[in-house]
């Protein structure tokens, strides 16, 4: 697709107005075409601009005028015609005869006028009445009539005695909510509410809290770090002693965890005292782990403005993910810690390093790789700096993470072939040359996944004894060469398979397909399979549950997951938490037997294997990841007598295709077809794996 | 979220219900500046746009005081504002052989030569740009409604603003490089 039709799209996509299956193919091709984005860019700037003109202040004169025509209105009943507006000149001794002539009577302009008079919001457009009165600015040229301060509710969260019952008054928590100056920092504007604890008339209704006017100092500072708030309080062990008790610690957290929630940028909040979380933790019987991240005490010291005079470099100011780029800069606290953070709000760390005793820093860090940390795109991140010492920030500098070109390099191919009842993965270039052994087992292991570095692979394991009914299979991780295998997840249940292995792009997990098979006693009432996709975690074991009723998972570049459900016969993407499912459906026709669908390395195109309706065989085909320019790579007409593909991967530089057929040869085609070699021929079982980079 | 929606939407996220006179004070306290603002930029006249500012507030108050409930109000003002703009634009269209006075002539303070410097290309390309374009751009990217909002605001479907926006936008762009002499014009 070209720029110009996508230009009405990129321009609702600068808007953030662009949902679903557009958006995830409008980002796919914006993070591999360089005059999208710079359309894009030039949309955004249009945004910018309007917004630099920034407000314009009503007049004096103009409150003035618009008092006066409604008491005029008032007067006259009915009449509607405008007062002509009085000029500033005149206007102070016309309004207080009118005001003056209108008060004594009107309930409409005594609240004019309190409003003239005191800052406090109008019952009117109050929900819930305050408990506090917001502070307002005042500007000088206008000490009799409020300012214009904008507004914003928030909601703070407590406990209520009348409204659940022992012990749930514990836990559960009761929206209230609060107006106050808009400021961009809600998290602090929120916690600073909350901390007053409620009204006396909201303890009359039952509202109760660890928090009081005792409390309404105690935040230090709150910073939001990639999905996490952290919170840092005063000293409060000796203002709240029963925050340590069972009933009072659940609602500490309750309270405070619910405030912070409101806000979709926050999962999860960790405290400090004093910019100590030990202190906490210990007090609140919990203790400190690093396994659970709650003692670090780096994030809680706030930052402030821009320190004055630092620099900061970038070269170059483009990379791919996990390039190396070197950065230098001045003006920091000499002999200080700096840390070098990328994506502003994400607050992620790229670099530690100190600077020397002139207060100058140089290093490098490793380019994110969007994808491995939620929320950095492709495209332009802001790269800043903090000096830890003052807590002040470099100016920004824009990077640009561009996709990774892998064209310069050649690749390997891996796959699997049985071999004397076992099975070996072996390695091979994609012209047949330098066939070699990685590694051999007798078990039955199936379904290997590469890790992102090409150093570690995952398998299924099947144990023989409980084959072929109702067999439990396992996940183990290996060295790519066979060394140091373990287990990393056993499924609880009996009657469960693993199959479809994929790791998360990030390195740390790995998404299994599982199926909980019914007993046959169940079968015989035909109870459905329940398919998932697991997500394990290799640190801790622990299994997540990222989708259902689907399988072969497989990532997309910018994180989202595609699977195939339907008794392989739907594809789709979604998030990982599996919110927003797009179906994806080749055009022109239908196809059932999806197996091992790969999307290239760009992102812009699916691989996948398939039966097309009314063929008896499975070919591979290559589409554009909306469906369009459905293409059949290969032209196997009937299983049984000419064979039928098992796999498809994808050589990392997106040009070439290689596919194993059930009757063990191995091919490489281009994206139109056109055969660029034979890997191997027919013989025995094989299956492709994967191709890995060779530098 | 409703806090969220209210930042990302310009406020109109709030279900405020209001009734009658006492309504009006709140209503011009929250979004008289809003209100001035838009119609400011849609004006180019800040006099002119003080005017209309008090027309609009004087047309809310009379749809109130005629038991009108409102729950979503700066929406509503804005249709009306909105409303407002054109006509006294139209107006101004039949009156334009006396009025050579570029757009923007009263529009800022000169106070601040660098900032005046800095906005006055952009408010010319705003000036250059129809009534029903600049309408559109103004609500959506400096006002910041959301698609369907402005929709509401101005009785079509989102997709209908989606369209207009874009070629709005395309046109901001196009007199934006005229107005600093950009040869790419």
């Amino acid at each position: 697709m070209s720029c110009e039709e996508l230009a009405e799209a990129l321009s609702a996509y600068a808007d953030g107005e662009l949902e679903g299956a557009e958006r995830v193919q409008l980002e796919l091709h914006l993070a591999q075409c360089d005059a999208c984005r710079e359309q894009l860019e030039g949309y955004r700037q249009v945004t910018r601009q309007l917004q630099s003109l920034g407000d314009v202040q009503p007049t004096v004169s103009l409150r003035t005028s618009v008092q006066a025509s409604i008491s005029d209105q008032h007067r006259s009943g009915s009449g509607w015609g405008l007062l002509p507006r009085l000029t500033v000149g005149v206007a102070l001794a016309g309004v207080m005869i009118v005001l003056a002539a209108a008060l004594s009577r009107m309930p409409g302009l005594e609240q004019i006028s309190q409003l003239a008079a005191q800052p406090t919001p109008p019952e009117a457009v109050v929900r819930t009445a305050p408990s506090k009165t917001p502070e307002v600015r005042q500007t000088p040229s206008a000490t009799k009539v409020p300012s214009m301060v904008e507004q914003m509710v928030i909601r703070v969260y407590f406990n209520n005695g009348k409204l659940a019952a022992e012990p749930e008054t514990c836990r559960v928590v009761h929206p209230l909510e609060r107006v106050v100056p808009k400021t961009p920092a809600v998290a602090r504007a929120a916690l600073e509410q909350l901390f007053v604890g409620p009204t006396t008339e909201e303890q009359a209704l039952g509202y109760t809290s660890p928090f009081s006017a005792r409390t309404k100092s105690i935040l230090r500072s709150v910073n939001i770090r990639d999905g996490t708030a952290y919170v840092n309080l005063a000293d409060i062990r000796q203002i709240i002693p029963n925050a340590s008790t069972a009933c009072g610690s659940a609602q500490f957290f309750a309270e405070t965890e619910a405030t912070l929630k409101q806000f979709s940028t926050i999962q999860r909040v960790v405290y400090a005292i004093d910019g100590r979380p030990t202190t906490f933790y210990e007090w609140m019987q919990i203790g400190c782990d690093d396994a659970i991240g709650n003692c670090d005490e780096a994030p809680f010291r706030p930052v402030t403005a821009i320190r004055r005079g630092t620099t900061l470099s970038v070269e170059p100011v483009v990379g791919e993910p996990g390039s190396i780029v070197s950065f230098s800069g001045s003006g920091f606290t000499p002999r200080g810690a700096v840390s070098v953070l990328a994506v502003e709000g994400l607050g992620l760390i790229i670099a530690d390093v100190e600077a020397d005793q002139e207060g100058k820093i140089s290093g490098s860090f490793r380019v994110p790789v969007p994808g491995e940390v939620a929320g950095v795109p492709f495209g332009r991140i802001a790269v800043f700096a903090i000096d830890e010492a003052s807590r002040e920030r470099s100016p920004n500098v824009m990077f640009a993470i561009r996709p990774r070109d892998s064209s310069a390099r050649s690749s390997r191919l891996l796959y699997l072939q049985n071999a004397d009842g076992g099975v070996e993965l072996r390695s091979i270039n994609p012209d047949g040359s330098d066939d070699r052994l990685m590694f051999r087992s007798t078990e039955s292991l199936m379904d290997f996944a590469i890790s992102p570095d090409g150093q570690q692979i995952a398998y299924v394991r099947v144990p023989w004894s409980t084959q072929p009914d109702g067999r439990p299979s396992e996940l183990w991780v290996t060295d790519q060469d066979g060394d140091n295998a373990r287990l990393v997840y056993e499924p609880p249940a009996s009657h469960t398979v693993l199959h479809d292995t994929a790791w998360t792009p990030d390195g740390s997990g790995i998404l299994v397909y599982q199926i909980v098979n019914t007993s046959k006693e169940e079968k015989a009432v035909q109870t459905s399979s329940r398919e998932s996709v697991l997500r394990i975690d290799l640190a801790s074991g622990a299994a997540e549950v990222v989708a259902t009723d689907c399988g072969q998972p497989a990532f997309l570049p910018n994180g989202w997951l595609l699977t195939v459900g339907g008794y392989s016969s739907r594809l789709s993407i979604s998030r990982l938490d599996g919110t927003e499912p797009i179906e994806v459906r080749p055009e022109g026709d239908e196809y059932s037997s999806y197996l091992s669908p790969a999307v290239s390395p760009g992102g812009d195109k699916l691989a996948f294997c398939a039966s097309r309706r009314a063929e008896n065989t499975r070919n591979v085909y290559v589409m554009n990841l909306d469906g369009s320019e459905v293409r059949k790579l290969t032209n196997y007409t009937d299983a049984k007598v000419d064979g039928a593909t098992n796999g498809v991967v994808w050589a990392p530089d997106g040009q070439m295709l290689v596919y194993s057929t059930e009757r063990g040869s191995i091919h490489a085609v281009d994206l139109r077809g056109q055969p660029v070699g034979d890997v191997k021929p027919a013989g025995g079982w094989r299956r492709v794996v994967g191709m890995i980079p060779v530098s | 979220m409703e806090m969220a929606l209210t930042q990302a939407c310009g406020q109109s996220g709030e279900m405020v219900r209001l009734e009658g006179a006492n309504a009006l004070a709140a209503l011009f306290e929250q979004y008289s500046v809003r209100i001035t603002t838009y119609l400011t930029r849609m004006v180019g006249d800040r006099y002119q746009a003080e005017d209309l500012t008090q027309e609009t507030f004087l047309k809310a108050y009379r749809a109130l005081s005629d038991g009108r409930v409102i729950d979503r109000p700066l929406p509503w003002l804005y249709t009306i504002a909105t409303n407002t703009a054109l006509s006294a634009l139209r107006r101004r269209r039949l009156l334009s052989f006396f009025s050579l006075q570029p757009f923007y002539k009263y529009s800022e303070s000169v106070d601040d030569p660098e900032l005046y410097a800095e906005r006055e290309p952009v408010l010319v390309a705003l000036g250059a740009l129809s009534p029903d374009q600049r309408t559109v751009l103004l609500l959506c990217l400096h006002e910041g409604l959301s698609y369907e909002e402005a929709g509401r605001v101005l009785g079509v479907t989102s997709e209908v603003i989606k369209g207009r926006v874009f070629r709005a936008r395309q046109a901001f762009i196009r007199s934006y490089r005229k107005s600093i002499g950009d040869s790419k014009a």
